[in-house]
């Protein structure tokens, strides 16, 4: 029982698109053209598979918290990348805008998931053309799933960073994870104390810069999970310092400025 | 978009490849089939225990997984936790009223979990006082439709009514009393949940412990881990001899089984905070760390990942 009822959510495989059933491939795929339709528009989309990764967990038991990864491979230059839960109620979990801090190597997030889904990975090259890879996830009640944390303690520490550096052999490459506490309330989460919604109030703008040059800015929304925590490689430009701006759906902004890593 | 049909959602739910679950399903759906009493033991004096299942919720087991306890005293009866639906709480009326026809007086819910309390709409016309942690209210109007819902897509509607809300709330300590037979309640600070209550029975001495106590099968994180082990800590200064676990057998030495749940939940917390400080993910640390208790529990893969990711994301921020 706890498996649903206390994790509030869970994942118990995720497989590649071809393990659906066919009509239910049909109809993921009838979903994915009309949710592309509404994020990209008209815009083709290629196959992504020589330029993108995806990477989503094989057992995972919390859909409130579901880590996936988006590996840039092959020598194409990407300036964008989007990650889309195709059945999400708000699926666009972030786009990221790279700039020339960010070092084309993988990004990790976490994300919710509501209900059994593919999720899209999307390049968009410096050719202004989309490439996309998808991976099917079965997860359910990632964006209704209570949060088990003591709300004061969330709003205590709401707009609080970390910022988690590593040394790799090559010096001005900066492996990263970037963490905001946020409660990310998706407006579908019922309140502990009068069982009302609590209002969606979610981190909608982030951005990244080092040595004052751009990382990456990302738009994202309800999708991410509570605490949001992002994995990226930067490149130690200029001074090296990293400044990261915020901004929630309350118009709360944050900031943080981090030293460069010495 | 219904992706799988709602068989293999629910063989999600079920959380394993379940090659049992149509048969079982259909008989659910078929229902009717009225519960009998519960088997019950009585592990002290007056003191009864349903021992509940090492399984996941399933249409067919009713949500019976979790051990119910109650105490006949001199004049009233007090039940722990009311069972995990309508069903498991009808049958454990039914074994109630096999020993004993005295009014059931109190209702006691020993925190939010369905497995545990969704039984209560089964004493409702006892007309008992239903009793609770302080904080449970808040946290059944945060997750008790969310916990319904659960349930109803797999026990199929009418076995998962709403939660009962208690009207009798516990801030510290409470006595209760049932005739010559007191019970003394805590309430706990946030441990397995945040809305953790225990209740010791004075006269023998037992601990119904609810679950801040697991055996056999893993303890489940759903509040603060390091406060589970102070609490715990707290519950060991006490001298408890013996206890009724909220999940195992109906009874057993405190010290023991404490030392086996303080293992692992000491082992969760020191290697998720190793895994952090040395940047492993979060999907790897759920997959790495822990991995010597594999073998001391039962439904380690289906509940230990989670506890990790648990501990992780709250120990990030510690």
């Amino acid at each position: 029982m706890k498996r649903l009822l206390i994790a509030a959510a869970l994942i118990v495989f995720a497989n590649t698109p071809q393990a659906m059933a066919s009509d239910d491939a049909a109809e993921a795929a009838e979903r994915w053209r009309d949710v592309a339709a509404a994020i990209f528009g008209e815009r083709p989309i290629e196959d992504g598979s020589g330029i993108l990764k995806l990477t989503t967990p094989e057992t995972t038991m919390n859909a409130a918290l579901v880590p996936i990864t988006v590996e840039l491979i092959g020598n194409r230059k990407v300036v964008a990348v989007s990650v889309v839960i195709d059945n999400n109620p708000s699926p666009l979990a972030g786009t990221f805008r790279l700039g020339p801090a960010f070092a084309p190597d993988a990004l990790k997030m976490r994300v919710r998931i509501n209900e059994f889904t593919l999720v899209h990975a999307v390049a968009e090259t410096d050719d202004g053309k989309l490439h996309a890879v998808a991976r099917y996830v079965k997860a359910a009640g990632g964006c209704s799933a209570p949060s088990a944390t003591a709300s004061a303690d969330v709003m205590a520490r709401i707009g609080k960073m970390q910022l988690r550096r590593e040394r790799s052999a090559d010096a001005s490459l900066v492996p990263t994870q970037l963490l905001i506490s946020h409660p990310n309330f998706s407006g579908m989460q019922q309140n502990p104390t009068t069982g009302d919604y609590t209002p969606a109030r979610y981190l909608e703008r982030l951005s990244v810069n080092v040595g004052g040059i751009k990382a990456f800015d990302l738009d994202t929304g309800i999708s991410m999970s509570e605490d949001p925590a992002i994995s990226f490689t930067y490149i130690a430009k200029g001074n090296g310092d990293v400044d990261v701006q915020a901004q929630d759906s309350s118009a709360a902004e944050f900031s943080q400025h981090f030293n460069a890593l010495q | 978009m219904a992706y799988d049909n709602l068989l293999s959602r629910r063989n999600v739910l079920f959380g394993s490849a379940c090659f049992c679950c149509l048969p079982s399903l259909l008989r659910a759906e078929a229902a009717g089939d009225a519960p009998g009493p519960a088997a019950t033991v009585e592990v002290g004096p007056a003191i009864h225990v349903r021992r509940g299942l090492h399984e996941d919720v399933t249409a067919t087991n009713r949500d019976a997984i979790a051990n119910l306890s109650f105490i006949v005293g001199r004049d009233a009866v007090a039940v722990i936790d009311p069972g995990g639906s309508l069903y498991d709480g009808i049958s454990l009326r039914l074994a109630i009223r096999a020993v004993t026809a005295l009014p059931i007086r109190y209702v006691i819910l020993s925190h939010v979990h369905p497995d545990h309390i969704f039984g209560a709409a089964a004493f409702k016309k006892d007309e008992p006082t239903f009793v609770g942690h302080i904080d449970l209210p808040g946290q059944l109007a945060a997750r008790g439709d969310f916990y319904r819902q659960g349930l109803e897509r797999i026990l199929g509607k009418g076995d998962a009514e709403s939660a009962v809300v208690p009207t009798l709330l516990i801030r510290d300590r409470t006595e209760l009393d049932v005739g010559d037979r007191g019970l003394i309640l805590t309430a706990h600070k946030p441990a397995h949940t945040v809305c953790d209550l225990s209740v010791m029975d004075k006269q023998s001495g037992i601990l119904l412990a609810g679950d801040l106590l697991f055996v056999e099968r893993i303890p489940v994180l759903d509040g603060d881990l390091k406060g589970w082990l102070a609490e715990t800590a707290k519950l060991r200064a006490m001298n408890i001899a013996s206890a009724v676990p909220g999940h195992g057998p109906p009874l057993v030495g405190w010290s023991d089984a404490e030392a086996a749940q303080s293992r692992y939940l000491r082992v969760l917390l020191d290697e998720t905070r190793i895994a952090i400080a040395k940047n492993i993910p979060i999907e790897d640390a759920a997959a790495s760390v822990g991995q010597s208790e594999r073998n001391n529990w039962q439904l380690f893969d289906a509940y230990h990942g989670r506890n990790v990711i648990e501990a992780y994301r709250r120990l990030e921020w510690e």
